[in-house]
């Protein structure tokens, strides 16, 4: 009989009890497991939603902390386009607009220009795109015109002005299905923020070589010489170039959900440990005999430390499968969900099923190490006479 | 088996069991067959027998714990299916005392002896403390009222137990193996206060036991066998079969 | 005896079990009473500011994000010409963050030289900021603490450098967090010439509720662009005040799920391991109402106990959280009475609910398992 039988049955004795140990322990592991993946889940999405356009690079003001109260000159798209090495340049003004449903932080709705690299990578469904000479225009993403139920030809009104609906679109997730897009010019009128963009979108051109070196700049370099960027003046413009993945890791939303998904797995785990702890607790006291008992036949202290963890190990990793399991089904279950669809993803990566098997161990290691301890604290003799 | 309605009236009964027989499905607790008997009002009755012979499943049914699957159970004439509150009847004319005691081992003599109280006629916390006081008097554990039943010997437990048994006054008392746990002169002891509780209170007694001295000490004696009654005699006729049968 | 002594002493015979479910429920009800304190804090000391200094907030209609808002800063005098309006402060503000010190949200207001809010701070050392002041900044005494910085150092905002020329006081805790210039230099910095984020109006007379209306009227007339709301109502609606309420509550709720869970849990593992002796209480006549009360009371008892150690823990968790660079500036010290009293209903609620099943289950319990020898 290997050891690991001792600690298994001990615990199949007490089926019940064993039972609801784990599934504290599965919930605060799925908790984790499926925020911290809902977290990732998000962050991939937008990131999506800027590679889907092709842009590599993202340029704002240096040092804001909203990404949307940045705010531009749209002139340094001109200066942008000098750079060596820099394919197309798309100003872009975003504004999260409420269209009247209560939502926690509204649509966001981009002023792109409509002969921008933005605008011509959307994939049409119904319409067409927006064209140079449109004037109250609006393309919708699908998602949103499903909920405004609105179609090509119906106009909406944003910031209390009609806009006509052209066109459809399909994004890249729900992200940008739920966005709508107007021309820049005419976004910027409604905001009274003439000639104001909130970032420039950067395409790169890997063909093309740096006219001063001879050699194909690198992005470093480039990201470089966009900080260096200077006015007429020669005052710097206090700009910051953002490889898309770092952009979208550096906004204040990403590190808001990012936070709210470490608060609470922290939580989620502190209330595990101490389920653990009780049980292992009761377990160990109830079983004062059998220990005892265990050591007068000659066990080492070891050997019943290790039987104690091993029970409390037991649990907690069951716990954490199951815990991952759940959190698998319930991402399974909440991405098919046709409102939220695209927001949460199916899948879990590798790291977040490590993190949550991580954090189950350890709740198993705090929660039986003091009753581990206390149990070969058990004198035989003492432990014997227990009642 | 024995007539049971020899002389006596139907008023004198306080416990009386018709042809009851309590079946269980799994088969794991023994079954009882066709039972009948009946116990008068300040009677001591044992219930004798070998183990698994459906002596805890007849306290159980005469303790209105448990109900039989045929037959029926009358406390004082009223049968208990007809009982509409069980736990009343429990609670304020049996008393229990079990083998093991069955103390909360988080409260203290004089709390445990209370416990009964909660469900009997209404009183307020320093008349319950003071009543269980005098129960505690009464089974001769006055100094050891404000101790937690790990710090009492066995048999002071199975005194708080009976103080508890008796704390809403009740007109029976049900015991299951009190003295299984203590050795013969604790056990004599708890048995010497059941004769005083016969005796001064003309308390109906009703005791299952293994014991010889208990079996003694009682009026009629019902052995149980394979779920049926095999003997219903007073002392007398069970001290002269004492070589035929055997008490465990 | 009462009859909540037996839940007390059932409770106290299991110290080391009884205060790990306090805590586990306490951690619980403190990281709520936290967050949710925290952002009612956030969302109290903004609207104090706000009284402080208007009565109505005038932005640009239909966005949501009321920093990105823009009005022309010609709007500020027709409003002022107004009937009605007391005074009208004007202003550009944004959000940065100073990376070298973590600070990740500094607020950064560009003020007119002559407005109320430059001129009513106290100077704790240096001077005010003048007409024509440019490169240089106030900064609030809470982030020249937090920096370290003096009057005369420089300081890095948007990639160029400022110098600061005063630190200020302000009771307000926003204030003493924040970074002052000239409404000019800020509005060249964010290449928003002639623009500024809103107007915080103060109007004479406030006390009829139907000249708040007119006068909102008589504003929004003015341009079809603008839109104005009365203070409380921008505060509660402020996009990152409905963020952090949002974010306070969700984790809260999760918080207080997991712990009805750990209560249950405990409780029934609690009721289980009794059954002999819960079996003995029905069979000397308890009624199943009665066991299930018990169980109650236990269970009630324990989240009494952890409400009254997660209040604590809250309190001084608030407290440390003033010291902590990152949310000072955002976060007063102290929660609200009202977070208390909600902090002790709910763990009441959580109590009652992690005990429901188990009342339940203890009152199913059989009598005669009492009869069952051990």
């Amino acid at each position: 009989m290997p050891f690991f039988v001792v600690p298994l049955k001990n615990l199949l004795r007490r089926k019940f009890r064993s039972l609801l140990t784990a599934l504290g322990i599965a919930l605060s592991v799925a908790t984790v497991v499926s925020l911290v993946g809902f977290a990732l889940g998000l962050e991939q999405s937008s990131v999506e939603v800027y590679r889907g356009h092709g842009i590599d690079l993202v340029v704002l003001r240096s040092g804001v902390t909203e990404r949307l109260t940045s705010n531009l000159d749209e002139k340094i798209a001109g200066l942008l386009t000098e750079l060596p090495g820099i394919a197309a340049v798309n100003p872009s003004l975003t504004d999260l607009v409420s269209f009247g449903d209560g939502s926690l932080i509204g649509i966001p709705v981009h002023g792109w220009p409509a002969n921008g690299f933005a605008v011509e990578t959307l994939q049409i469904i119904s319409g067409r795109r927006l064209s140079t000479d449109d004037r109250d225009a609006v393309m919708l993403g699908n998602a949103l015109a499903d909920s405004l139920r609105k179609r090509v030809g119906d106009t909406v009104e944003i910031e209390s002005q009609a806009f006509r609906v052209v066109g459809t679109f399909h994004g890249a997730n729900l992200f940008e299905d739920t966005t709508a897009v107007v021309p820049l010019a005419h976004l910027q009128r409604l905001m009274d923020r003439p000639a104001q963009v909130t970032e420039f979108q950067l395409k790169l051109d890997d063909q093309a070589d740096d006219p001063a070196t001879g050699q194909r700049p690198t992005i470093a370099a480039l990201r470089q010489q966009i900080t260096q960027l200077r006015n007429a003046q020669g005052k710097r413009l206090g700009l910051i170039a953002l490889p898309t993945q770092e952009y979208i890791t550096a906004s204040s939303e990403t590190k808001l959900v990012r936070a709210m998904a470490a608060v609470t797995s922290l939580i989620a785990f502190v209330i595990g440990s101490i389920g653990m702890l009780n049980t292992m607790i009761m377990s160990v006291w109830e079983r004062t005999q059998e220990i005892g008992a265990l050591r007068a036949i000659g066990w080492r202290k070891s050997r019943v430390l290790r039987m104690i963890l091993g029970e409390s190990l037991l649990l907690s990793i069951t716990g954490g499968l199951v815990g991952i399991i759940l959190a698998w089904m319930l991402m399974q279950l909440l991405s098919h969900s046709s409102s939220i669809q695209g927001l949460i993803r199916p899948e879990l990566s590798l790291s977040v099923v490590w993190q949550g098997l991580l954090l189950a161990t350890v709740a198993g290691v705090i929660g039986g190490i003091y009753p581990a301890y206390r149990a070969t604290r058990l004198t035989p003799s003492k432990a014997l006479r227990y009642e | 088996m024995s007539d049971v309605t020899a002389t006596s009236t139907a008023a004198d009964y306080l416990v009386r069991a018709e042809n009851v027989s309590r079946m269980y499905p799994d088969g794991h607790v023994t079954a009882l067959v066709d039972v009948s008997l009946a116990v008068r009002r300040g009677q001591y009755t044992a219930i004798v027998g070998p183990s698994g012979g459906g002596k805890s499943t007849l306290l159980n049914l005469l303790g209105a714990l448990d109900v039989p699957t045929s037959g029926r159970v009358l406390f004082e004439e009223q049968p208990l299916s007809a009982t509409a509150d069980l736990d009343r009847l429990r609670a304020r004319k049996i008393g229990f005392v079990f083998q093991s005691f069955h103390l909360l081992p988080t409260l203290t003599a004089l709390e445990n002896v209370q416990i009964p109280m909660f469900e009997g006629p209404r009183l307020s916390a320093s008349q319950r403390a003071s009543k269980a006081g005098q129960l505690l008097v009464a089974v001769g554990l006055s100094h050891r009222a404000t101790h937690l039943p790990k710090q009492m010997s066995v048999g002071e437990r199975q005194r708080t137990a009976i103080a508890r048994a008796l704390a809403n006054d009740p007109m029976l008392l049900l015991a299951d193996e009190p003295t299984g746990n203590l050795d013969s002169q604790v056990g004599g002891e708890i048995l010497d206060l059941f004769d005083r509780l016969h005796r001064d209170r003309s308390m109906t007694l009703i005791v299952i036991t293994h014991s010889a001295e208990i079996a003694r000490r009682a009026q009629q004696i019902i052995t149980l066998r394979d779920g049926r009654i095999v003997s219903n005699e007073s002392v007398a006729d069970f001290l002269s079969d004492a070589d035929a049968t055997t008490v465990e | 005896m009462r009859f909540i002594t037996i839940a007390w002493k059932n409770l106290a015979g299991r110290p080391l079990r009884s205060s790990l479910t306090v805590m586990g429920l306490a951690i619980a009800v403190a990281a709520a009473m936290v967050l949710i304190g925290v952002s009612q804090g956030f969302e109290r000391s903004f609207l104090n500011l706000y009284n402080e200094r208007g009565d109505l907030v005038v932005q640009h209609a239909g966005g949501v994000m009321q920093l990105s808002s823009s009005i022309d800063e010609k709007l500020g005098p027709r409003i002022q010409g107004l009937p009605g309006v007391r005074q009208v402060i004007g202003g550009l503000a944004d959000l940065v963050a100073l990376e070298q010190f973590d600070l990740f949200a500094v607020i950064v207001n560009g003020w007119d030289p002559d407005c109320p809010v430059l001129t009513d701070v106290t100077i704790v050392s240096g001077r005010r900021l003048r007409q024509g002041d440019r490169g240089r900044v106030m900064i609030g005494k809470l982030l020249a603490d937090n920096t370290g910085r003096q009057v005369g150092d420089k300081i890095e905002i948007y990639a160029q450098e400022f110098e600061i020329i005063g630190i200020f006081e302000s009771s307000s805790i926003y204030d003493s967090g924040a970074i002052f210039m000239l409404l000019e230099e800020l509005q060249r910095l964010m290449d928003r010439p002639g623009q500024v984020t809103g107007y915080l109006v103060r109007a004479t007379g406030l006390d009829d509720p139907r000249a708040v209306n007119e006068l909102k009227q008589r504003i929004e007339l003015l341009d079809p662009h603008i839109s104005a709301v009365t203070v409380p109502e921008f505060v509660h609606n402020y996009a990152h005040i409905r963020v952090g309420r949002a974010s306070a509550w969700i984790i809260s709720t999760i918080a207080v799920t997991l712990s009805v869970i750990g209560m249950l849990n405990t409780m029934i593992m609690s009721v289980l391991e009794r059954s002999g002796e819960i079996g003995t209480l029905r069979a000397i006549g308890w009624r199943k109402s009665r066991v299930m009360w018990l169980v109650l009371c236990e269970s009630v008892l324990l989240s009494i106990g952890a409400a009254i150690v997660g209040v604590t823990l809250a309190i001084l968790g608030v407290r440390m959280l003033r010291y902590w660079p990152p949310v000072t500036g955002f976060v007063e010290g102290n929660i609200p009475m009202s977070v208390i009293v909600s902090a002790f209903m709910a763990a009441l609620l959580i109590g009652i609910l992690g005990a429901l099943l188990p009342a339940y289950r203890a009152a199913q319990l059989r009598p005669v398992e009492a009869m069952r020898h051990q």
